[in-house]
């Protein structure tokens, strides 16, 4: 082995440590928001400081790989992909952080009645397979399995879409009126759509990695061209 | 269009969606007159020997090509064979077209001094002529015939101008070329060829023998000298090829594997041996 694909095995095995803890942590908090247990919250809380140090440990690797090999081709993309995927993860653990943060900080206790009507046991469920994909995507530079977590993130955004219309339902049957557990509800809902857009952007780094293509925004791009097509047209 | 030339066309038309952007998909493929070099079915033997096998490539004018490979692949060769520099060498044999400014070289009726006036050469070790430096300088001009004392002065403060030596020797132009420094030396060497104004400058890895600021002062210079002259560069130092080239040919075993922008050979080369040697997995 030569000493720079030394560097780039130390990367990936952090990066791989840094997927599986924040695997962990999605895994944690749906167990502890489900349960309303504050001390499996606070682990999460925990933990988090150990995502924070991944990301700025792999920052660091980065860095002097960039700085002492000057990578050109499939490494750069290599190095270039993980600075990102490391920040999408970070990111990640933050959002299960801040779920984890209402049951320990602000004693919120989700009912029963509200958890399956807003699917949030299917998000997290959703959450865990996309990250599986990927992990074993970025291993294997298998591009279908990269790709098949763009599927699963327009369920997750179908869901948070309709989150609006559930939660009036919701009010109206269950004559529910306090208002701050139904903005917990949608802040919940929200940052775990939020966790399937970022490992959608982990998705696409990994293409890039391995396709060398460059495939974000491209179909958002293409609906504002739509858009403004349609509003010169009227 | 690729996908990266439709953002970089968006971040280029910013507010007036509607002006036309020229990309590098919606450009004409050119004309053979546009290149400054053409090599078509190329082979060179020495002896029994093939150094170079049916190497098919084309040079802009006013821009720095590098060639890269390993030890033994032929790039120098190839780069000798644009001012004939390889004629000196036994059993040399050449093969196939090679054109310079629309001229074949090899067939037509040409002078080999005018054709090494016209594409010149530095060469990796500094090598300056014991002279002192104005006559380094001098020394083509000479050679040419020209005696105005007045037009080879200016030539010699312009060209060492150009190569950004002028500042450090101007109050010693009577001093001996072999006391300046390497990199000196080198720079020295390039203003001699400047001087009389080629069309082609050949350089065979200029920097090895040089430290990190002479490299830099070098690598400086072929961005400035780009504007007003073909460039082709011999390199074993892939950054530099990476810095300095617009494009790049990867050599192997007397092969052209691959040639084209240095930003695709340097972010997505196409034929896995390129992407091996540059990343530095080769053998």
């Amino acid at each position: 082995m030569k000493p720079f694909e030394y560097d780039i095995e130390n990367i990936r095995i952090l990066t791989f440590e840094m997927l599986d803890l924040v695997k962990d942590q999605i895994h944690l908090t749906k167990e502890a928001l489900l349960t309303s247990d504050p001390e499996l919250s606070g682990e999460i809380m925990r933990k988090e400081k150990r995502v924070n140090s991944y990301e700025i440990s792999i920052d660091r690797e980065i860095e002097d790989f960039l700085a002492l090999q000057a990578p050109v081709a499939s490494d750069l993309r290599f190095a270039m992909a993980v600075l990102k995927i490391s920040s999408s993860l970070e990111r990640i653990g933050d959002h299960a952080y801040r779920i984890s943060s209402y049951v320990f900080e602000d004693d919120f206790k989700i009912t029963k009645d509200i958890v399956e009507i807003l699917h949030i046991p299917t998000m997290f469920d959703e959450i865990d397979d996309m990250l599986i994909n990927i992990t074993d995507a970025f291993e294997s530079g298998d591009i279908q399995l990269a790709k098949r977590v763009f599927k699963q993130d327009k369920f997750l955004n179908k869901i948070n879409k309709k989150l609006p219309s559930i939660v009036q339902d919701y009010q109206k049957k269950s004559k529910k009126t306090d208002v701050e557990y139904l903005i917990y509800l949608s802040r919940i809902v929200g940052k775990l759509e939020r966790c399937g857009d970022m490992i959608k952007n982990i998705a696409e780094e990994i293409i890039f990695y391995y396709e060398s293509k460059v495939i974000k925004h491209r179909k958002k791009n293409k609906q504002i061209t739509r858009k403004l097509e349609k509003s010169e047209n009227n | 269009m690729n996908y990266r030339s439709e953002t970089q066309e968006l971040i280029m038309k910013k507010d007036t969606m509607d002006t036309p952007v020229e990309t590098n998909e919606t450009k004409k493929p050119k004309k053979d007159q546009e290149y400054k070099i053409i090599t078509r079915n190329l082979d060179v033997f020495y002896g029994e020997f093939q150094a170079l096998k049916n190497i098919n490539m084309k040079i802009l004018p006013y821009s720095v090509t590098a060639l890269i490979g390993p030890s033994g692949c032929g790039k120098s060769t190839y780069l000798r064979v644009f001012n004939r520099m390889n004629d000196y060498i036994d059993d040399f044999r050449i093969e196939g077209d090679v054109i310079v400014d629309r001229k074949n070289i090899y067939t037509e009726k040409i002078e080999i001094e005018q054709l090494r006036k016209d594409v010149g050469m530095v060469f990796q070790k500094p090598n300056p002529f014991p002279k002192t430096i104005f006559e380094n300088v001098a020394y083509g001009l000479r050679i040419q015939g020209v005696k105005d004392k007045h037009f080879i002065n200016e030539k010699v403060e312009s060209s060492l101008k150009q190569v950004t030596l002028w500042d450090e020797v101007k109050d010693n132009l009577k001093k001996n070329a072999l006391a300046l420094s390497g990199g000196q030396q080198q720079r020295l060497c390039i203003a001699r060829t400047l001087a009389v104004e080629p069309e082609v400058i050949l350089m065979d890895e200029p920097t090895s023998a040089l430290d990190p600021i002479s490299t830099g002062k070098i690598e400086e210079l072929l961005f400035d000298l780009k504007n007003e002259y073909t460039i082709v560069i011999v390199t074993h130092n892939m950054q530099q090829a990476a810095r300095v080239s617009d494009h790049t040919a990867f050599f192997y075993m007397g092969d052209l594997i691959e040639e084209g922008k240095t930003t695709q050979i340097f972010t997505k080369p196409s034929n896995k041996r390129t992407e091996n040697y540059i990343t530095g997995r080769f053998g």
